[in-house]
């Protein structure tokens, strides 16, 4: 990432031509996409700090809590509201791009959660019956919006669904996914495990996509007298790759600075399990 | 205005089947050594000791009283894990917090042949 600027103006702002294949975001938004994306693995270690399952569990349970953060940030970065406060049509591109390929991390990051806990613990297989507690089904129907709504965007003309109900439908199970999600992660209470950091994550839940609804009001209100905060001829941008394997690049660096945070985080302390606890608990013994 | 309607059936019976399930589904095996719990009392995990709730073992009347069928994944896994989870906090001897296989092991009693 870096900050460019190939122009100044008489008025002193920078300003940055679009050029294509870039994604073009002002730093003041990106730095809240991102701050967006990490809270919720934040959480995971403000007091009381969940005691540790393992690295491989916990790495995985890492892996989804990264999913809901980019998930919640899926909003924010949603051309739809943005297209009525500035910003060229490049600008809207990117941001476009930007969804679609967030979307996919997402997709990949949730898969992984999956998966791999159904291989390192063959019993984890129960939480995707429909027997599972609600939490557990919650977070299965959530993986199937992501799904059905990542394909019918995909496939959208292919399918032939109009625009605008096509656009209902995505809000509507975009809201219904990241509702359920969000019940997953309290119910389950176990990272999210404090009546202050369930109440952060659920407004961590609900700004984004708040901010983004209320935008689009105001708009409607107030027409054009408006927060231009995506204008990026006027701010300082970011200038990032806007290639096909971006998602997979921004996976995969989310996922090394997870790996480094992880690696302090194992660091065995006060409250982790030992090894010779588990052995105490033998089933042969037991009358 | 039909797909909501179709949805909404759809969530309806899925509700009332998963209960069925619920009932019917096999306990799965589960590893519990007593002596790893003498420091607690023993109506902490006997309430029917002095409630006078049931006289047969914890799960086959959790499985089989329909008033608590239901619950009885929520009311065992809260119990345990959280006062595993206390334990864990203090940097105590906890036993398994969330990892299922480490209490849900093939070596574990087979809860599902209790009739």
């Amino acid at each position: 990432m870096t900050t460019e600027s190939t122009a100044r103006p008489s008025d002193g702002s920078v300003r940055t031509p679009s050029v294509p294949g870039e994604y073009q975001l002002p730093v003041h938004f990106g730095v809240v996409v991102l701050c967006t994306i990490t809270l919720p693995l934040v959480l995971w270690f403000i007091y009381p700090k969940a005691p540790q399952n393992g690295w491989g569990w916990d790495l995985l349970m890492g892996t989804g809590m990264l999913g809901a953060g980019m998930m919640l940030a899926l909003p924010l970065v949603a051309p739809r509201v943005w297209v009525y406060y500035g910003g060229d049509a490049q600008a809207l591109r990117s941001l476009l791009n930007l969804h679609r390929d967030v979307n996919y991390a997402v997709l990949v990051l949730v898969l992984i959660h999956i998966v791999g806990l159904v291989v390192i613990d063959r019993t984890t297989i129960e939480y995707l019956k429909l027997s599972a507690p609600l939490s557990m089904l919650a977070a299965t129907v959530a993986s199937l919006l992501l799904l059905v709504i990542t394909l019918t965007s995909r496939y959208r003309t292919a399918l032939r669904l109009r625009y605008p109900s096509w656009h209902a439908w995505h809000v509507g199970m975009s809201v219904l996914a990241m509702t359920f999600m969000a019940f997953h992660i309290v119910d389950a209470g176990y990272y999210v495990n404090s009546p202050v950091k369930k109440a952060v994550f659920i407004v961590l839940v609900a700004g984004p996509s708040l901010v983004t609804f209320g935008l689009s009001r105001w708009h409607r209100k107030f027409g054009s007298a408006t927060w231009r905060g995506l204008d990026s001829r006027s701010q300082p941008v970011l200038q990032l790759p806007a290639t096909r394997g971006f998602s997979v690049r921004l996976v995969v660096l989310l996922g090394v600075f997870w790996l480094l945070w992880m690696i302090c985080f194992s660091i065995p302390d006060g409250g982790s399990r030992g090894d010779a606890q588990v052995t105490l608990c033998r089933a042969s013994e037991c009358e | 205005m039909r797909i909501v309607l179709v949805i909404t059936l759809i969530a309806i019976s899925v509700i009332g089947y998963r209960a069925t399930m619920i009932r019917n589904a096999a306990l799965l095996p589960v590893a519990f050594e007593h002596l790893d719990h003498s420091d607690e009392a023993c109506i902490t995990c006997h309430h029917n000791y002095i409630d006078d709730t049931g006289y047969d073992s914890c799960y086959s009347c959790h499985k089989h009283d329909p008033t608590v069928a239901l619950e009885i994944e929520s009311m065992f896994h809260d119990f345990c894990r959280t006062c595993h989870i206390e334990k864990a906090q203090l940097g105590e001897a906890s036993g398994p917090l969330r990892v299922c296989a480490e209490c849900h092991h093939e070596g574990g009693r087979r809860s599902q042949n209790l009739n």
